[in-house]
């Protein structure tokens, strides 16, 4: 199975904090990782590195073999940030829009992936309103629809399931694994350790910017008497 | 094709933008609100007085224009990072310096729609009202006005990558303002001043912008002859230079910015 | 800072200093506050407030006049006339232009910037241009007596409308009732475009007596004239005594007969 992401011995400080020590980790094609872990554990600064948004202090990473800082590596990764303040004086379409031109999509095939994409989120009815006007979870949707806009085929989300309402989880659960289904391969970090035990076939567990654990889901809750908060929880308590 | 569509892509977010956000709406009803009842305005009784208007429209245009083209550009990359947008921006296939290249062309489309807007009603009205208009002197007040937002702009995007928008905005506020008023005084201030105050006002005379160099308004109200097309051309490549330089060092600070 | 704040900034204090002078200025014309020794009534809240701002805006706004009748140049005493004008020192700077020229690689800015500037002026005959500066100039600062002035020679000698002058001259008169030169120059108006010798010996005198009030001006030059004036009009309406009387004072009081004043300040 090839490797989609390769992260090596990756470590990043700031200052005098360590926010990722000497990580190694990997993701396979048509895999869904689960990326948990504390506030604070390093998640996040793992996956802007992931993005190349800054490059490790020592280690390397890759993506697709490639290195995630050139643009032509994240033509193949679609990713979804944490919290999404969208462009508040643009209605969904101009925003699908411009995130397509940015991927160098053409206008038709925007238009035909937008249409989609709007229905899939639900924003159906809210495809003429500006974004100033959403809600914090049709927002949430929003980000899902431009991450996967271009379709790409390694899926980054950063606390997906934040701000949806129950009905909206149960659709981006179908709507990942759908992805799954395709092939696609999806790493999101979470707190909602339900929805990564649902979904996932793996998860690894940060803490204070270290790997302490990196399974497949099944091995960690093979014990039918534990669960995966059960295991989270003895972990992050672990001295 | 992939890299125009991207540019294409951030040149119409900057125009929805202005456009959206009523910035031109604004200085429309503004702009109507001080000249409107200044052109029905008969001073001591008497009537036939343009040139004040023309003076007062054309101090709007400069001043609006500016306005627009300094706050949009301080804002780009600040209002990005604090609305977190930047994320999904630098996640996209795009290099940094397509999306700052993008992002400025958009802003400088934005306010050059803005400007081409003020002048074309400028000269509609003035050549609905008199006969005679200086064109020659027009477009060249045009071409050098463009020059200026050119540069203003990219000195303000330079200055966004230091500042944030409020810092940014007063700092460039100040260069641009101090150097209308005292770029051409800077020689003679020198020549009273010693070392290393001397020295120091001879850098700022080279390196700082000649934003003197760009106003052709008292020509363009009173009617003086255009100048040399060699000067206007020099000015216009002087400001592409300093553009393009300010430009490059942002893209440079910007490819090493943390987000 | 966002967008609309910042132009109401830039805008509205103007606006507001404008639109509130008349406004205030009437309503406490009555308080009769008094802090420069040559004003009267016209004294008001907004001065107090806006202290010396009001002067410095109409100041100028009066600058801005002087350039409108120089064709916009605002450093008109370094340039050449193109149009016959009235008693300015005007060099012709062909030479100064060519060593520019030769200094435009060692100073391209300067040598750009005088390409913008004109090498010539004009004097601009048309009044009409130049009247809603000092219309607003006189609004901005009613104790400016030099905006006051300017405003009515435009009027009275350019625009060929000598009773907007007078109504000018009249309200500046109210506003600074310790003032002379209001009063001199209204005189003078009189007596060139109406020919109202009584009218113009009622002015004349009463810039004569508030020369003599301590808080006039203390310009010898404003009493001279104002004595030149009413010896003038007494000549002209043959009352010898009143003449003799007039003479006599400006002897007295300024060492000089009226003759030796006209050929000094070169009075017609």
């Amino acid at each position: 199975m090839s490797s989609v992401i390769t992260i090596d011995h990756v470590s990043k400080s700031y200052g005098t904090c360590n926010a990722v020590s000497d990580l190694t980790l990997s993701l396979h094609a048509g895999e869904i990782l689960g990326f948990l872990g504390a506030n604070g554990a390093g998640k996040t600064t793992t996956i802007k590195m992931l993005l190349g948004f800054f490059s490790p202090d020592s280690g390397q990473i890759s993506l697709f073999g490639h290195n995630p800082s050139d643009a032509s590596t994240r033509q193949r990764v679609g990713f979804m940030p944490e919290t999404a303040y969208y462009y508040p004086y643009l209605n969904i379409r101009e925003l699908l829009s411009f995130y397509g031109g940015l991927c160098g999509m053409s206008s038709s095939l925007i238009r035909q992936r937008s249409e989609d994409l709007i229905a899939r989120t639900g924003l159906d009815h809210a495809k003429k309103r500006l974004l100033k006007t959403y809600s914090k979870g049709m927002l949430q949707r929003a980000g899902i629809a431009q991450a996967l806009l271009h379709d790409p085929d390694l899926l980054i989300l950063d606390e997906p399931f934040t701000g949806l309402d129950p009905l909206a989880r149960i659709q981006l659960r179908d709507l990942i694994l759908e992805l799954k289904t395709k092939g696609k391969t999806i790493l999101f970090s979470s707190h909602e350790l339900s929805e990564a035990e649902l979904m996932c076939d793996r998860v690894a567990i940060m803490k204070n910017g270290k790997l302490v654990l990196a399974k497949p889901v099944k091995e960690v809750v093979c014990d039918g008497n534990t669960n995966l908060e059960r295991i989270f929880l003895n972990v992050l308590q672990a001295p | 094709m992939h890299t125009l569509r991207q540019l294409s892509a951030l040149i119409r977010l900057s125009l929805y933008d202005l456009y959206r956000r009523k910035d031109l709406v604004i200085v429309t009803i503004l702009a109507v609100v001080v000249l409107v009842p200044m052109s029905f305005a008969t001073p001591f009784g008497i009537k036939g007085a343009s040139r004040y208007l023309n003076e007062i429209s054309l101090l709007l245009v400069w001043l609006f224009v500016l306005v627009i083209a300094m706050t949009r550009t301080a804002r780009i990359i600040p209002t990005e990072i604090d609305s977190r947008t930047i994320y999904p921006l630098l996640a996209k296939p795009a290099s940094r310096t397509v999306i700052l290249l993008g992002r400025y062309a958009g802003v400088l489309i934005a306010s050059l729609s803005v400007l081409l807007l003020f002048y074309g009603l400028y000269a509609l009205i003035n050549t609905m009202k008199s006969a005679f208009f200086p064109w020659e002197v027009f477009i060249q007040a045009l071409l050098l006005h463009i020059s200026f937002v050119i540069l203003v702009t990219a000195l303000a995007l330079l200055g966004s990558l230091f500042f944030n928008s409020d810092a940014n905005l007063s700092v460039s506020g100040i260069l641009i303002a101090g150097m209308i008023l005292y770029g051409q005084q800077l020689p003679v201030l020198a020549a009273e001043h010693s070392l290393p105050i001397r020295a120091i006002l001879h850098i700022l005379y080279w390196l700082a912008p000649h934003c003197e160099l760009f106003d052709m308004r008292t020509r363009l109200i009173h009617h003086w002859p255009a100048i040399p097309w060699l000067a206007c051309f020099c000015i216009f490549l002087y400001a592409l230079a300093y553009a393009a330089f300010c430009f490059g060092i942002a893209t440079w600070l910007f490819n090493r910015k943390k987000v | 800072m966002n967008f609309p704040l910042t132009i109401t900034l830039l805008i509205l204090p103007p606006c507001l200093l404008f639109s509130t002078s008349n406004l205030i200025e009437n309503s406490s014309a009555r308080c009769g506050y008094s802090v420069h020794p040559q004003q009267g009534q016209g004294d008001n809240l907004l001065d107090i407030i806006a202290g010396d701002t009001r002067t410095i805006i109409g100041n100028a706004l009066l600058e801005k006049a002087e350039a409108y009748y120089h064709g916009g140049l605002t450093d008109h005493g370094d340039c050449s006339l193109v149009t016959a004008g009235e008693g300015h020192d005007h060099n012709h700077h062909e030479d100064e232009r060519d060593s520019v020229q030769s200094s435009a690689w060692r100073d391209p800015w300067s040598y750009l910037n005088a390409q913008l500037q004109t090498k010539a002026h004009v004097h601009l005959d048309k009044a009409e241009e130049l009247l809603p500066w000092y219309w607003a100039a006189c609004e901005a600062s009613p104790h400016n007596i030099q905006a006051l002035e300017a405003a009515a020679y435009a009027l009275a000698q350019m625009a060929e409308k000598p009773q907007a002058a007078l109504q000018l001259l009249e309200k500046g008169i109210r506003d600074n009732p310790y003032n002379v030169t209001l009063e001199l120059s209204r005189g003078e108006i009189l007596i060139k475009h109406f020919k109202d010798f009584k009218n113009a010996e009622t002015a004349f005198l009463a810039a004569y007596q508030k020369s003599l009030h301590e808080k006039a001006s203390k310009d010898d030059i404003l009493k001279a004239k104002a004595l030149f004036y009413l010896g003038y009009i007494t000549k002209h309406r043959n009352d010898l005594n009143a003449l003799q009387q007039w003479q006599q004072i400006a002897r007295e009081t300024m060492s000089l007969d009226l003759l030796s004043i006209r050929n000094l300040l070169e009075l017609n």
